[in-house]
């Protein structure tokens, strides 16, 4: 698809690498960036972007990703949830692997709980439609990217008048987070790599408080590798022309103003709550969506009684700083040890979107090993 | 901060019995993900409903978030749902 | 009053014996557990679906073994023998019959084998429809014609209802390997060109489409086919070939790591050279799914010397099953026992074995 291609085209990427050289020479100092979002981690490893940059520009890799800031007593509420009769939970398919205290919904599953994996709220719906002699509860997930989804499917159960059907709602919000970050005082960053497709929801203006109120610029960026590589480069451009503001690299998708109708949509159907808890980053406040009152009759925390129990993170795991960017993965002392994508600790090493789970598939070459440029020059004899 | 540092202490070790299969080194989460795809609308099904393509084919898509939505129109998908409506046409230079 | 014509006491027993001679038909539309007793009703299915389709001496024989002939001069056999189980059992591009003899063909045609031989086992659930079963057969009967292999042998199994999901077919494959065809990865040298004769993850992504789980509709085709023919124009442009496997289950990445550890050796991958159809790409772009992973069933991935591999490309090129043949990168001595891609970027990263579920996340 030309679409994608343009952003993977080499040539492009080569000259902007090239661009970041001189703009990071430049700037004669350590510069550390941190990439929100777990998808621009993905990028950033899958296409070993990491190693092409400047040895004073980092890249630290912050709290985007929603399965990994799932703390654990909710995993237990939804185990619980998925333990009752007559009970069909429904989740996404990096929720089933993230550990609970005790068990992950893919072994509740295999002992014989109700437990099927959607690509999008709407099917949790139809299949409480099917099945109207079972309780379906979709377990939410998610950022502004996805809680629209699932607003949608709210409204829509509404209107279809589905009695039996709810939504046990984890849905978080983007900019909370970023404050809690910018707040905390180890860290000490020089930009953000702003969300993409939450940004196509919310827009760029929530994140103005970043350069006002810290002085720290944030580009919102696409998550092709050009996309990822040009918003370094938009970044570094700001400090050598003295500027700090929010800029927008993703301009193709995302709108300064955002998706109203969408904004909208969630404000009728979530509420904001007063404080939510993220693993590794602990309570965060109006950081978390619960279902709205006019909504309560499909909210399954209301129409449950769930355990509700604070489960303290494992002690092994550092995955909070981590996620605060303040260890990298490779620094935590169970990484690749205890913890490894086969029978992960943190919820890092769940999903792929994790830091770590993404440093241990594709990050573990290190740069002395790193192979010359492949010549494959018998390659293009036979492709004369 | 912090539970972390208090927990770090706690020297019981973690009883989590964990050994889930896991997806494959590159099997991401699309939809836990922040990932949304590009589609083109090819046929206004109901109100809320349209079918569009992407690079991977054909798919059902809730359009429920977009205000008018037309064929030819691209919207970005995310968990079955359009998310955003796209410019209307590519900007060949793509970026600024 | 008139007495009947009885028949005398001869003519009946020889009316009998007749009706004994005579094949036992089937009539179900349904496989029944009677069906696989042992009995009449074994037979006849034997009969009309498995011996009509298959049409071989050696398997019309209904011994309890075929006896073959051995290899001559000091050629060794290729043995390999798989089970077939995939939902659904008709996908675009082919069935459960296709893959149950091109799967174990192609087996038989990376360990360096000419497949000759098949055994084929079906395992049935009571109240499978007869008519599917004669569809699946007929796949399994036209892909033993195109892969140049003779069924000699066979079993039929039947379960009860829910102990099976439909059909399972194990089929097990035997060719003769060639004098001087000697494949083996600890024979693969630094500099040596590994070599892809098709595009990635046609298979996979046509099998999980077509799962209808999630909700998208596209023109994507299996790509199973027996290899021996593109494996055999391959021997002869580039006799030195060293490792030959064909990537399924786990797909290259996972078949690229077994080579890596084998040899002990790196291996350095093009990511811009990897062949992936367009719709496939982007299928796997909206689930999230790297093609590298993903099973194939009509590929073949080599390592030729690098002298050779111009010649290996331009062989598996002229050949119709290799159209989309390419170098796909070349050993080296490090990283050892990894596999490393060159990013289209310029960076570079680790491709891992793939971990756990084969099948990747629909979300």
């Amino acid at each position: 698809m030309r679409f994608v291609d343009e952003f993977r085209d080499p040539v492009a990427g080569r000259a902007a690498i090239e661009r970041i050289g001189e703009l990071a020479r430049a700037q004669d100092r350590h510069l550390k960036f941190m990439e929100v979002c777990g998808g621009h981690t993905h990028t950033i490893y899958r296409h070993g972007i990491e190693q092409l940059l400047p040895g004073n520009v980092e890249l630290v890799h912050g709290p985007g990703c929603p399965v990994c800031v799932i703390p654990m007593g909710r995993v237990d509420d939804a185990l619980h949830l998925a333990a009752q009769p007559g009970v069909t939970l429904t989740s996404f398919g990096d929720m089933m692997r993230v550990p609970g205290s005790t068990s992950t919904l893919l072994h509740a599953k295999a002992d014989g709980a109700d437990v099927r994996m959607v690509y999008s709220p709407l099917d949790a719906l139809a299949i409480a439609q099917r099945e109207p002699d079972r309780q379906v509860v979709f377990f939410a997930v998610g950022f502004e990217t996805t809680s629209p989804s699932t607003a949608v499917t709210v409204q829509r159960a509404r209107a279809l008048g589905v009695d039996n059907f709810s939504v046990f709602s984890n849905h978080v919000r983007i900019v909370p987070p970023l404050r809690a970050i910018l707040e905390a005082p180890e860290l000490d960053l020089d930009g953000f790599i702003g969300p993409g497709h939450v940004s196509t929801v919310i827009g760029n203006r929530p994140y103005g408080f970043v350069p006002e109120e810290f002085s720290i610029p944030l580009v919102t960026a696409g998550f092709e590798p050009l996309d990822v590589i040009q918003a370094i480069e938009m970044l570094l451009r700001q400090y050598a022309e003295g500027r700090c503001e929010v800029e927008n690299q993703y301009t193709r998708v995302v709108r300064d103003a955002g998706n109203p109708r969408a904004m909208a949509v969630l404000d009728d159907v979530f509420t904001v709550r007063d404080t939510f808890e993220w693993r590794g980053l602990g309570w965060i406040p109006e950081s978390g969506l619960a279902i709205s009152e006019r909504y309560a009759d499909l909210d399954s925390e209301r129409r449950f009684s769930l355990p509700g129990e604070r489960v303290e993170d494992p002690p092994a795991c550092e995955c909070g700083p981590v996620l605060r960017g303040v260890l990298k993965p490779w620094e935590c002392g169970v990484f690749g040890t205890a913890c490894t994508p086969e029978t992960p600790i943190g919820t890092c090493m769940v999903s792929s979107e994790g830091a770590c789970a993404a440093y241990y598939e594709f990050g573990r070459l290190q740069i002395a090993d790193e192979p010359d440029p492949l010549p494959l020059v018998s390659a293009d004899r036979a492709r004369r | 901060m912090s539970d972390h540092q208090r927990l770090a202490n706690d020297p019981s070790p973690p009883e989590l019995g964990l050994s889930a299969p896991t997806s494959g080194p590159d099997a991401v989460c699309i939809t836990c993900a922040d990932q949304a795809d590009v589609a083109e609308v090819v046929e206004v099904v109901d109100a809320h409903t349209v079918r569009a393509r992407s690079a991977a084919g054909l798919q059902a898509v809730d359009t429920t978030l977009l205000a008018d939505v037309c064929v030819g129109d691209r919207v970005l998908v995310h968990a079955g749902t359009a998310i955003s409506d796209l410019p209307a046409s590519d900007d060949p230079e793509g970026t600024p | 009053m008139t007495t009947p014509n009885r028949p005398d006491r001869g003519t009946v027993d020889e009316r009998i014996a007749a009706v004994r001679r005579r094949r036992p038909r089937l009539r179900d539309d349904r496989v029944t557990l009677a069906h696989g007793a042992g009995g009449k009703a074994s037979r006849a299915l034997v009969d009309a679906v498995f011996l009509d389709a298959f049409d071989d001496p050696a398997l019309a024989s209904l011994g309890d073994a075929a006896v073959l002939e051995p290899p001559t001069d000091g050629q060794r056999l290729s043995v390999s023998t798989d089970s077939f189980v995939v939902q659904p059992r008709r996908f675009p591009g082919g069935s459960i019959g296709d893959l149950a003899i091109n799967g174990t063909v192609n087996d038989v045609v990376a360990g360096g084998g000419r497949p000759a031989w098949l055994s084929v086992a079906f395992v049935i659930e009571e109240g499978f429809e007869v008519a599917e079963l004669h569809a699946i057969v007929a796949d399994m009967a036209a892909a033993a014609t195109a892969a140049g292999v003779r069924i000699v042998t066979g079993d039929t199994k039947v379960v009860g209802a829910g102990a099976a999901d439909g059909v399972y077919i194990t089929t097990t494959g035997v060719g003769y390997v060639p004098l001087g065809r000697d494949l083996d990865a600890r024979a693969v040298q630094p500099g040596d060109a590994v070599v892809l004769t098709g595009t990635l993850a046609d298979h996979g992504m046509a099998v999980m489409l077509a799962r209808g789980e999630l909700a998208i509709d596209a023109d994507i085709r299996s790509d199973t086919a027996p290899m021996h023919g593109l494996a055999e124009a391959l021997f002869a442009a580039a006799p030195g070939t060293r490792w030959l496997r064909d990537p399924t289950r786990g797909g290259l990445g996972t078949t690229l790591n077994e080579l890596a550890g084998a040899a002990g050796l790196g291996v350095i991958l093009a990511e811009e050279a990897l062949p992936v159809r367009p719709t496939v790409a982007g299928a796997c772009d909206l689930l999230g799914i790297d093609p590298i992973y993903v099973a194939n069933e009509g590929k073949l991935v080599a390592v030729v010397p690098a002298d050779q591999t111009p010649d290996a490309v331009d062989a598996l090129r002229a050949h119709p099953l290799g159209a989309d043949a390419a170098v796909i990168g070349e050993v080296r001595i490090d990283p050892p026992g990894t596999v490393v891609m060159r990013t289209t970027m310029g960076g570079s990263r680790v491709v891992d074995m793939l971990v756990g579920d084969p099948l990747p996340r629909i979300c």
